[in-house]
């Protein structure tokens, strides 16, 4: 077990493989060996926590630590830096494709909770949870995307444009259609 | 126990209990990441919602460039009216800026297959506009302005033609393409009457694909095209390259001379 401490000072009991997840952790822990001291976590606080160790049942929760455990291995030497994957079109599109239920289960939070989510799991560095489905369509926009003015209201965006520029960026989009 | 790293976070966000925290927050890297993943029309819709996904989505949206110069109907060429022109010329301009030019890695180039276009003129009124069959005279304003601008493009790699006959200047520029590595040709050759000659030009790309519809004519664009073709071996290895009919029955291209590839 593993004690952790968030910014909001609570302390969470965590079984040791599931903080693992999280590539700083891991290196956190093989830095300092046995030890019972607790690990502070300045820029998480509880219920961010909660929702990242939450653990999971059934099948897929192997699933999701495999591919914890093998992106581990790959950014074990920067685990402070902003995971930027270089791969192959064929790989990002198999992985936006390859969302597991778990991750499904876990993106049914709040707007707040969510940014927060993704900027715990950036500094935690843990790949898998930086969930492209937030962003995506969701299940019943499977064929088009969902428009810009609802993508806003989602995230709180403030439109920034003029209508001239909304227009031609628009144009400019159309130009990059592959027809 | 060494915490330095966490002194340090690359994401520093403090939350006071009423700040509403808004994705504009999320810092840049990090968004990169999640763009990476998302389907293109995600993409394209995140671009209109706001100044800092537009940015982010820009080398996401414009790596591939498909060009239409011209028609093609019954094997003639038909050149698109002048409100088409603009409209084209205003689309490479944007390609070929400082802020997209970059991001290009593959161009292709192919005819359209539209002869005829709605225009909405000064009355308001919608009248057809016909595309033009070119005649030995013509002027294709399309084809050489888009080799004219291509080697903006500093970071091509793929160049995929369709039914484009080169002058010399056109295939000068796309062998001075340093950063190509593939190219295919379906149904090239060179415009009648243009004398090529590269001699210290070569398409030094290592992979290299050239299609015709007939033998007869696949031999003749090939041997006008041999000065440039991969003769031999880049510095980076051999060239592979495919020589392919396009008729009913696919049949294999003699050997021509000037082609001998390590």
């Amino acid at each position: 077990m593993v004690l952790l401490v968030t910014s909001d000072n609570e302390q969470f009991q965590t079984e040791k493989d599931i903080v693992e997840r999280s590539v700083l952790i891991k290196n956190m822990l093989e830095d300092v060996g046995e030890s019972d001291q607790p690990i502070p976590l300045p820029n998480v606080s509880s219920s961010v926590l909660k929702k990242v160790t939450q653990p999971s049942t059934g099948p897929t929760e192997i699933d999701v630590r495999g591919r914890y455990l093998s992106t581990a291995s790959t950014t074990v030497e920067s685990p402070s830096r902003p995971p930027i994957l270089e791969q192959s079109q064929d790989e990002t599109r198999k992985r936006t494709t390859d969302i597991s239920e778990w991750d499904q289960k876990f993106i049914t939070v709040d707007q707040e909770m969510l940014f927060e989510i993704i900027l715990a799991a950036n500094y935690l560095d843990i790949k898998s949870l930086l969930c492209r489905r937030w962003l995506q369509d969701g299940s019943q926009h499977d064929q088009g995307a969902r428009p810009p003015e609802e993508i806003r209201k989602l995230f709180n965006i403030v439109n920034d444009f003029t209508p001239e520029e909304e227009a031609q960026i628009k144009k400019e989009n159309e130009w990059a259609e592959d027809r | 126990m060494d915490f330095a790293a966490l002194d340090n976070p690359v994401v520093t966000v403090v939350h006071p209990p009423s700040f509403t925290m808004s994705m504009r927050q999320v810092p840049n890297e990090l968004l990169l990441e999640i763009f990476r993943s998302l389907p293109r029309h995600t993409i394209t819709a995140l671009s209109l919602t706001c100044r800092k996904f537009k940015d982010i989505s820009r080398p996401f949206l414009f790596t591939h460039l498909h060009f239409h110069p011209y028609s093609v109907r019954d094997d003639a060429i038909l050149l698109p009216p002048s409100i088409v022109v603009d409209g084209a010329l205003e689309c490479l301009e944007f390609w070929t800026s400082d802020e997209i030019a970059p991001h290009v890695r593959s161009c292709k180039i192919t005819p359209s297959e539209d002869t005829m276009v709605w225009h909405q003129n000064d009355e308001s009124k919608w009248e057809i506009l016909e595309f033009s069959i070119a005649n030995p005279d013509s002027h294709y304003t399309l084809l050489d302005l888009f080799f004219e601008r291509l080697g903006a493009f500093t970071r091509l790699r793929s160049f995929h033609a369709e039914l484009v006959h080169f002058t010399q200047a056109g295939l000068a520029t796309l062998c001075r393409a340093s950063t190509l590595i593939d190219v295919q040709l379906v149904g090239c050759g060179v415009v009648a009457g243009e004398r090529i000659d590269t001699t210290s030009l070569q398409l030094a790309v290592t992979r290299f694909s050239f299609a015709h519809k007939d033998v007869a004519s696949a031999r003749e664009g090939l041997r006008s095209l041999a000065p440039v073709t991969p003769s031999r071996p880049p510095p980076r290895g051999g060239t592979e390259v495919q020589l392919s009919c396009l008729g009913r029955k696919p049949c294999p291209l003699p050997r021509i001379s000037p082609l001998c590839v390590d």
